[in-house]
């Protein structure tokens, strides 16, 4: 998702002017086929004819519905718990709050499989919360279904709250001051005014994070495994299904591509500026 | 109906606002004076949006704000409704929900809410835009929307930054005598804060010049227009403002050189000046003719002059002169093609004694 904003940044409007060095040509023609011809050959590949019965075949399937429910589930939480954080981060000053901003971007610059790796040690069986949770709740986190929620979570939720975050600082804090004038109190002006407000940005975070959750794969292998039903996602069936059936691998990859595109789409306005 | 009393000092980085200013219950008192002279730091204050570091703020009996002794009503407690300069409507609601929004705010039902607004957009005549969100209002409609908006809260108190200001001059015309009629009903204190010469002398009864965070001038609208005490009003109201002491023998010798005559220095009452005293001098530019030739005759006040720059002014040109004094000129468009004139040119400028005005500084 960061290189795919990197690169769309780039497409702005070009320098006034508007004659780019004819060496630099060859280059970015290259580029674009290295980005593109892979998927060129995930859709020669795909068997056509045969889309329907691996789509319905039982991993493929279970896949798919752990997917959806997984990412949607995070998304969930993302939201619960990213936006109370980024209206704290926009709008409270406090010592440290670059720190703790850091610390929150951290996950998504950190390799998933070192984040899979400190989930485990963290809520892990045998740490203290961990072990807190199964004696008092029975509750074990690893290689579960809720375990997948929380690692998507934990990768998705930095997406959330650095793109609400950017929207309550680009907000109009003078409809606040306006609101509070008419007799709002705190709560009324958050929920009718500044929630409102960042409403584009909190679906594009959603979106982000959704998007982020559903592609997840280093995390969640390592911290829920890759068991059939439970815990394994589609990224963790495309790659398994890589060592067996191609075929399946294709087509479930085809589904996060279209995925993948339809967040392009719904994202457009916000990162792909006409040029 | 209670009286604003307003005593309040707001500190910002190098900034102080030192204020003290009364309103009575029915008063709309404008505030004028330079950017950054500290009006809409005074009404932020009244609102509540900005703390103040002393003095007090309250309405009749009740404090708003008295940091001395610990009291600071929220904003939304506050008997105060604003409009702001840029409007603050509400983007994502209609023109309706923006109307009701200070009813429902403060928990009335919706549908009860819902009718008062009808009845406040019915007043502003915008009945038909009840369902237009704000970005499909034209200037003049959202700045009515903004007015009932703030009086649909029933307020005690009415301040208004720059309600004109984003308008048009038709469009503007037009909103100000609406503002007019409904400054008139409203029956507590008014505070309008105006960069705008026709805002300030038709809509207020009494004027408060601010500069520099204090208040420099406080009258009526017509002792302001007529005898300014700074140029900035000077500029406001199109008169030519020079500082000087007066000499024995009836003449002002101003602070930047030259002089002029007055005959309005007569032995007339306590308020005239008398020499050796500090005054302003404020000179009409209708009163200022310009010649190509020495005038004949012996009007007191003549010299040599560079015209410096002229520009339309209504149905009149303005010719801005430099000479012994620097005056501006209001002439006709005639006028000026008769004489021919463009900067750079040499004039004579004459002032007749009994056009200037000298008063106390």
């Amino acid at each position: 998702m960061s290189e795919r904003r990197e690169r769309t940044r780039q497409h702005g409007p070009e320098p006034a002017a508007g004659r780019v060095p004819l060496a630099l040509v060859p280059a970015a023609v290259l580029a674009v086929a290295f980005l593109v011809l892979p998927l060129f050959g995930l859709l020669q590949r795909a068997p056509w004819t045969d889309l329907g019965p691996v789509l319905r075949a039982p991993a493929v399937s279970d896949a798919l519905r752990l997917s959806l429910f997984t990412a949607l589930a995070s998304t969930a939480l993302c939201v619960v718990l990213g936006l109370p954080l980024a209206w704290v981060l926009a709008r409270a000053p406090f010592p440290g709050r670059r720190v703790v901003r850091a610390l929150v971007t951290l996950p998504m610059v950190l390799p998933p499989v070192v984040g899979g790796a400190a989930l485990l040690f963290a809520l892990g069986r045998r740490s203290p919360v961990g072990g807190w949770l199964d004696d008092a709740f029975g509750l074990t986190l690893p290689f579960s279904t809720t375990g997948v929620v929380i690692a998507q979570t934990f990768v998705a939720l930095p997406f959330l709250v650095i793109t609400v975050e950017g929207g309550l600082r680009a907000g109009d804090r003078g409809l606040e001051e306006a609101a509070a004038s008419l007799g709002a109190g705190r709560w009324t002006v958050l929920r009718r005014v500044t929630v409102p407000q960042v409403a584009p940005s909190l679906l594009a975070g959603a979106v982000l994070a959704w998007a982020r959750a559903l592609g997840e794969f280093g995390a969640t292998i390592t911290f829920a495994g890759s068991l059939q039903g439970r815990t394994q996602t589609m990224p963790l069936a495309v790659y398994q299904a890589l060592q067996r059936d191609q075929g399946a691998a294709i087509v479930l990859s085809l589904v996060l591509v279209v995925v993948s595109l339809g967040v392009l789409v719904a994202l457009r306005d916000r990162w792909a500026p006409a040029g | 109906m209670r009286p604003l009393r307003a005593e309040a000092v707001v500190r910002a980085g190098t900034f102080t606002l030192d204020v003290s200013l009364s309103v009575a219950p029915g008063e709309v008192v404008g505030l004028l004076g330079p950017n950054g002279a500290g009006k809409s730091t005074l009404l932020r204050a009244v609102a509540g949006l900005t703390a103040v570091d002393n003095g007090r703020i309250a309405l009749g009996d009740e404090a708003l704000d008295d940091p001395a002794a610990g009291t600071r009503v929220a904003p939304e407690r506050r008997p105060v409704g604003m409009v702001f300069q840029d409007l603050r409507l509400f983007p994502h609601l209609s023109a309706r929900d923006n109307v009701a929004f200070g009813a429902r705010s403060r928990g009335m039902r919706r549908a009860e809410a819902d009718a008062r607004a009808d009845a406040w957009l019915n007043r502003v005549g915008l009945s038909a835009q009840s369902g237009s969100k704000p970005p499909q209002l034209s200037g003049g409609q959202a700045q009515r929307v903004a007015l009932a908006r703030a009086l649909a809260t029933d307020p005690e108190v009415l301040l208004l930054d720059e309600p004109l200001s984003a308008l048009d001059a038709t469009t503007r015309a037009e909103v100000r005598r609406d503002l007019r009629t409904h400054l008139a009903a409203f029956v507590g204190p008014v505070l309008i804060v105006t960069h705008d010469a026709v805002d300030a002398l038709t809509l207020a009864h009494r004027l408060v010049v601010l500069d520099g965070g204090r208040v420099i001038q406080e009258g009526t609208p017509a002792e302001i227009a007529r005898r300014p005490r700074s140029r900035w009003v000077a500029d406001l109201v199109g008169l030519t403002l020079l500082a000087g002491r007066v000499e024995v023998g009836g003449s002002v010798r101003l602070d930047d050189g030259g002089a002029v005559v007055a005959t309005a220095l007569g032995p007339i009452g306590p308020e005239v000046p008398a020499a050796g005293d500090d005054v302003y001098v404020a000179i009409r530019p209708r009163s200022v003719a310009l010649h190509r030739r020495r005038p004949e005759g012996s009007p007191r006040n003549v010299w040599p002059a560079t015209v410096e720059g002229v520009e339309a002014a209504a149905d009149r040109v303005r010719v801005a002169t430099v000479g012994a004094v620097p005056v501006t000129a209001e002439i006709t468009p005639g006028a000026l093609a008769d004489l021919a004139l463009a900067p750079g040119d040499a004039v004579w400028v004459a002032v007749k004694a009994t056009e200037v005005d000298v008063y106390q500084r």
